[in-house]
């Protein structure tokens, strides 16, 4: 990774500067630990939640520019929330501990990232997510 | 040269008498010097077997044959040589006239129903006789040189006898080639007349062992028939036809089963002279129909005893029989199933298939189709897995054996085994998350690193017993206090600590989160609070009804001798009960340090589900193929 000479660490980049991104996962302490990550990643953190009807509410009221979702939100696998965000063109990505079986052929070519996850790379990929939407 | 007396040859009598007469002094001459064709016509009437005579010369010189006797009566024997005309004085005029008429005319004449006073057997009786007159022929043409009759009796008793005797010939080649055993006993001497030789084929014993001694076919009865055949017998004697099954057991020791049909027989008076039979064979028969029975009471064991649907179709693909099951499971009759009865039972969705799968059977020898039948008990359908076999004969396919299983339970378990196999990768995924979170969670505020080990191992075994009781079995929920009593057991005694609340069940989830804030709020409370010193704790929980549905409140309150030293920051128990109670459980959660201990209070609603380990009465029905 390439080294930012003015912060002189990686942790210094702040590739999501002015992004606000959803945070959608069940995991009080996993929830936590990515809003910190992507809050030092520049973020402005939406949620986290793990409720679905809030979830809707915050897609709706707009203005967010990447979403990140876990597929369980206490009630096993669920792809509503997944669904109703594609339908508003809102940029996600999975993060999850279910295999690729369990996705449904509709949703099977959204990104993906499995648990335990790299943050850095959670980061690069909402990046990614937020870049493809601006271009 | 040979020995003129020597012939005629042959041992009948007459050619004996026909060579010992002396022909040297008749006005025929010797036998060598007669005509050619005269001596051929001779040896012919010789060998005849019916009445043959022969006339020889102007004279017509009589000759004849053995058969011939008969009708001559005490004219024979000195009728040989002598002239026909002194012979027969009696019909002589229109003998005579006949004879003369086939010599001048050189043609045969047959003369129709003749009268003639036979003496047969010393008897004289009235006969009647066609005569066939034929001339011989010098040269075979042109004179005559004599002429030779054949005799054809017609009178009714000789006509009657003859047909007798081919009648009972042709009897005789039936019952002799019969494998059945053909038998006839005369009423008079109770004996047997006849019986066939395939009595000694059936019965192992020659017949002459019941020609001599009729009563010797009952010691061949299986004892166990004897008195039931004995009883019947009579009744062939009175009259009627009676037919009887037995059994007979051969001199060697074989067994065999017999049909006798026994019938009377009447004479011309109509009494009863006879008692005829016919015995048949019917061992392989009977072995052949047992064998059949047999099968097919198997088959039918089978059929009916197996959970499959089981049925037949025709080459073309049309139902034409269905077992008891198939009516039991789909309701349909055997009469509502034949032809294309049975697609009522099939979900409409899945007809066009299971007809196309039919086609392709028909082209591709082979049937296999995974189609839903309705239950008619509830209406459910259900995934069955069809397949059949053609039956062929001489290569071509006669008809489809097929049966149906029930795999709605093995798809149900397949979907559910991916659920489980998905499930399971997500709860590994996110333990490991888990684990790591606690890590950096734990290392905030720890200077001692055996302290800090100390605290993060106890967090990981709590997560660890809470793993254990939730796998332990499918679907197991987990009692709270059986939870709380595995958290305190190791450092709280009975007599510091109250207990009480109702039965709760808690689901997966909530004891994930509850295990560890209990174990958080135990370590604490030896560090700090009442189970570190004399005080007492109490935990009283209770089931609340709320807007959203029931919700359990638990309350943890401890009780010290000496005040309570408040930490200073936020620790993992106040992150686990005030941040992620409300987050996880969509609860509530708070601590509240008091200067006498402590009260720890946590609601959430209480509610089923959160996994697929414990599938919910709910569960989607509607597979994907």
């Amino acid at each position: 990774m390439k080294t930012d000479p003015a912060f002189g660490n990686p942790g210094g980049k702040r590739p999501l500067e002015g992004c606000r991104v959803l945070i959608v996962e069940d995991e009080y302490f996993q929830a936590r630990e990515i809003a910190l990550a992507l809050g030092r990643a520049g973020a402005e953190v939406v949620g986290p939640t793990a409720r679905a009807q809030e979830v809707e509410q915050l897609v709706r009221s707009g203005g967010i520019d990447a979403a990140m979702l876990d597929i369980n939100l206490g009630d096993g696998a669920s792809f509503e929330v997944a669904r109703s965000m594609r339908e508003l063109s809102v940029p996600f990505l999975f993060l999850t501990g279910y295999d690729v079986s369990i996705f449904p052929d509709d949703l099977s070519d959204r990104p993906r990232l499995e648990k335990p996850v790299d943050q850095e790379r959670l980061i690069e990929r909402l990046a990614e997510l937020v870049g493809a939407k601006a271009s | 040269m040979k020995d003129p007396s020597a012939w005629p040859p042959g041992n009948s009598t007459m050619a004996r008498r026909v060579r010992e007469f002396d022909w040297e002094g008749h006005p025929l001459g010797p036998i060598a010097d007669w005509d050619r064709e005269a001596r051929s016509v001779l040896m012919m009437v010789l060998g005849a077997p019916m009445p043959m005579n022969m006339y020889l010369g102007p004279d017509l010189f009589l000759l004849y044959n053995d058969p011939a006797c008969e009708l001559f009566g005490n004219k024979h024997p000195d009728a040989l040589g002598r002239p026909a005309r002194d012979v027969f004085p009696e019909i002589w005029e229109a003998m005579g006239r006949r004879l003369e008429q086939v010599m001048a005319e050189a043609r045969p004449i047959t003369a129709e129903s003749l009268p003639a006073a036979l003496d047969r057997d010393g008897a004289p009786r009235d006969a009647v006789f066609n005569l066939h007159s034929t001339p011989i022929l010098r040269n075979g043409e042109g004179q005559s040189i004599g002429v030779v009759t054949v005799y054809e009796e017609v009178t009714e008793p000789a006509i009657t006898q003859r047909a007798l005797r081919k009648s009972e010939e042709r009897f005789r080649q039936f019952a002799d080639a019969s494998t059945d055993v053909i038998w006839i006993i005369d009423v008079e001497t109770g004996q047997l007349e006849y019986i066939s030789p395939a009595f000694e084929d059936t019965w192992g014993v020659p017949c002459s062992t019941v020609i001599e001694d009729r009563s010797k076919w009952g010691q061949f009865l299986h004892p166990a028939d004897y008195e039931r055949v004995m009883a019947a017998m009579p009744g062939c004697a009175s009259g009627n036809i009676v037919t009887t099954d037995y059994r007979i057991v051969r001199p060697d020791g074989e067994v065999r089963h017999i049909r006798d049909k026994g019938f009377p027989i009447l004479g011309p008076d109509g009494t009863l002279t006879r008692i005829g039979g016919i015995a048949r064979d019917i061992t392989e028969r009977k072995r052949q129909e047992k064998a059949v029975e047999d099968s097919e009471r198997r088959f039918r064991t089978l059929v009916e005893g197996i959970p499959q649907l089981v049925w037949s179709a025709t080459s073309e693909g049309e139902c034409k029989w269905v077992s008891p099951q198939w009516t039991e499971y789909t309701g349909l009759s055997l009469e509502q199933s034949v032809g294309q009865g049975w697609l009522e039972a099939v979900h409409p969705d899945d007809r066009e298939e299971a007809l196309g799968d039919w086609r392709h059977a028909k082209a591709g020898g082979e049937m296999n189709g995974g189609w839903r039948f309705r239950r008619a008990q509830d209406g459910e359908y259900r995934w069955f897995q069809t397949r059949a076999t053609p039956v062929l004969e001489r290569g071509e396919i006669v008809e489809w054996l097929g049966t149906s299983t029930d795999v709605e339970d093995i798809v149900d378990l397949q979907e559910r085994q991916k659920l489980l196999l998905a499930e399971l990768q997500h709860r590994v995924r996110n333990l490991l998350a888990m684990v790591r979170s606690i890590i950096r969670q734990s290392a905030e505020g720890y200077e001692d690193v055996d302290d800090y080990v100390a605290h993060l191992t106890g967090r990981i075994d709590a997560m660890a017993r809470t793993q254990v009781m939730l796998t332990r079995r499918a679907g197991a929920a987990i009692d709270l206090e059986s939870l709380i009593r595995d958290e305190l057991a190791r450092v709280a005694q009975d007599e510091r600590l109250a207990m009480a609340g109702p039965s709760v069940q808690l689901s997966a989830k909530a004891a994930e989160v509850l295990t560890l804030a209990i174990h958080e709020l135990a370590t604490n409370s030896i560090k700090y609070g009442a189970l570190g010193s004399e005080g007492r704790l109490a935990i009283r929980w209770f089931v609340t009804l709320r807007e959203s549905g029931e919700w359990l409140e638990i309350m943890w309150e401890e009780k010290c001798p000496e005040p309570v030293v408040e930490p200073s920051r936020r620790g993992f128990g106040t992150e686990l009960i005030e941040g992620r109670v409300p987050y996880e459980l969509k609860g509530e959660g708070t601590i509240c340090v008091r200067p006498d201990g402590l009260l720890a209070e946590i609601a959430f609603p209480l509610k089923a589900g959160a996994s697929i380990l414990e599938p919910g009465p709910g569960s989607d029905k509607g597979h994907e193929r």
